[in-house]
């Protein structure tokens, strides 16, 4: 069902580059709904709460009118709206607590099946390090993080989503680049096997620098 | 213009574990999101939204009617008052304009279209939409892919008001997909009821999509399994086909 309003829109294939320069909210779902869940969930969604959050960005994506090619990348400008859909979330936090049953929604590792199962254990703990060093920063440094390092975005098309100078970018960035690389440090100075999954402790001075930031956020 | 700063994977100067592990993260792959189902949840949602704002519109400009002619009313009240003390009732009724697709009453005006909550916001509760009806039910081939499951106790008619009854079960798929995670049966009781009042409804494949997916979490896996290949053969593109055939797995 699409609304009439977006049916004139040009759309592509959900695989291939635009062609054109517009994106209707059903073909930017069908190109970029993974992108957003893994971003949300990298910035601190649920995985309880992603498929519903997902829902929630590209509905304001379609409110927004869809997508125009301009400076920033369709990926960028829906991290943008996710940024803030995310942000909403947490000021509600726990508003869908009943939901605990919904489609939940992960970040697995990349192994191959035939891999063996300490391997497949190891990839699982790395990414469980990376997920809670990024719980230590701040949210708008843990997106700039995410969607530079992880997602390979550029800093001017970042800064264009945002809304921000590039020079803001820089900023958060480096800052970002520190406090995840003495988190990390910290973290794997210590022995990750003895620490179970939802375990939080970090570092204490990482920890306490951004505890606040993530209050909430995977509720 | 600056330089792109060198990302960390690629810096031989930054540790080697932080490194693996960004690599490890960078690699990650998405599990348990339905791009298709959720395309198709997010076009519904979408439609309802339109229409929920297309009712507004229709029911700001009845409301400019109804005023206009409650004016007219009164105007002519007024008028035949002060002109003539013998009694003509039939000349009261007479000016009131209405627009006979408008169920609700002139006064008072009765449900405002305008205040009816978003239909992708599924613990809200249906608005009043239901009030007079226009339009009898009429009984219609049933098309579900499930025979057996009771409809729902209450059947409501349709108002003949295509965007409220397209607003009503949009709203009944919206609270069954809602009710799905937590109570399958309540889920079903709703779709039974979208059954009962939409069989030819614009949402009937999520409808039959959303009830197979139920019986399968009720664990009633003969009648999801049967279901689920009445659906594919009728629906093999569908968007929820995907969902649909892991019943059948």
């Amino acid at each position: 069902m699409k609304d009439p309003a977006s049916s004139a829109i040009h759309v592509v294939g959900p695989s291939c580059l635009p062609v054109d320069e517009h994106l209707d909210a059903d073909a930017l779902y069908r190109a970029h709904a993974q992108f957003v869940a893994r971003f949300l969930m990298r910035i601190g969604a649920s995985g309880e709460d992603v498929a519903d959050l997902v829902q929630e960005v590209f509905l304001v994506a379609h409110r927004r009118g869809g997508f125009t090619m301009g400076r920033a990348k369709p990926t960028t400008w829906l991290a943008e709206i996710a940024f803030r859909v995310a942000s909403d979330r947490r000021k509600k936090a726990r508003r869908r607590l009943e939901d605990s049953n919904a489609e939940v929604v992960a970040l697995a590792p990349a192994v191959a099946a035939s891999a063996s199962p300490s391997k497949k254990a190891e990839a699982r703990q790395a990414l469980a390090r990376v997920q809670r060093v990024l719980d230590t920063l701040t949210p708008e440094k843990r997106a700039v993080f995410v969607l530079y390092e992880l997602e390979g975005q550029a800093c001017d098309a970042i800064a264009a989503a945002l809304d921000v100078p590039v020079g803001t970018v820089y900023s958060r960035l480096h800052s970002a680049r520190r406090e995840f690389s003495k988190a990390h440090a910290a973290l794997e100075g210590s022995d990750p096997q003895v620490r179970a999954p939802n375990e939080t402790a970090v570092a204490d001075d990482a920890k306490a620098s951004s505890r606040t930031a993530v209050v909430g956020m995977s509720s | 213009m600056m330089s792109e700063p060198t990302r960390l994977l690629d810096d031989p100067a930054v540790a080697e574990g932080l490194r693996a592990d960004l690599a490890q993260a960078q690699a990650a792959v998405l599990e348990g999101l339905d791009v298709s189902a959720g395309a198709a949840s997010l076009n519904a949602a979408i439609a309802a939204e339109t229409t929920a704002v297309g009712t507004a519109s229709a029911g700001a400009g009845k409301m400019v009617a109804l005023g206009l002619a409650g004016a007219v009313t009164a105007g002519a009240l007024v008028w035949f008052a002060l002109r003539a003390p013998e009694p003509e009732p039939q000349v009261v009724a007479a000016p009131v304009v209405t627009d006979p697709a408008e169920p609700v009453s002139v006064s008072p005006p009765g449900p405002e279209p305008a205040a009816l909550p978003n239909a992708a916001e599924p613990e809200t509760t249906a608005p009043g939409i239901a009030a007079p009806v226009a339009t009898p039910s009429v009984p219609e081939p049933e098309l579900s892919a499930v025979d057996d499951v009771a409809p729902a106790p209450r059947k409501r008619p349709r108002t003949g008001d295509k965007q409220a009854d397209y607003l009503r079960e949009a709203r009944l798929i919206s609270d069954a997909r809602a009710a799905m995670k937590t109570d399958a049966s309540r889920a079903l009781k709703l779709l039974a009821e979208a059954r009962s009042e939409f069989p030819r409804g614009l949402l009937r494949e999520e409808r039959e999509a959303l009830t197979i997916l139920s019986l399968a979490k009720l664990g009633r896996s003969t009648q999801a399994k049967a279901s689920a290949k009445r659906f594919l053969e009728k629906h093999a593109q569908s968007p929820y086909a995907a969902a649909v055939r892991q019943v059948l797995e």
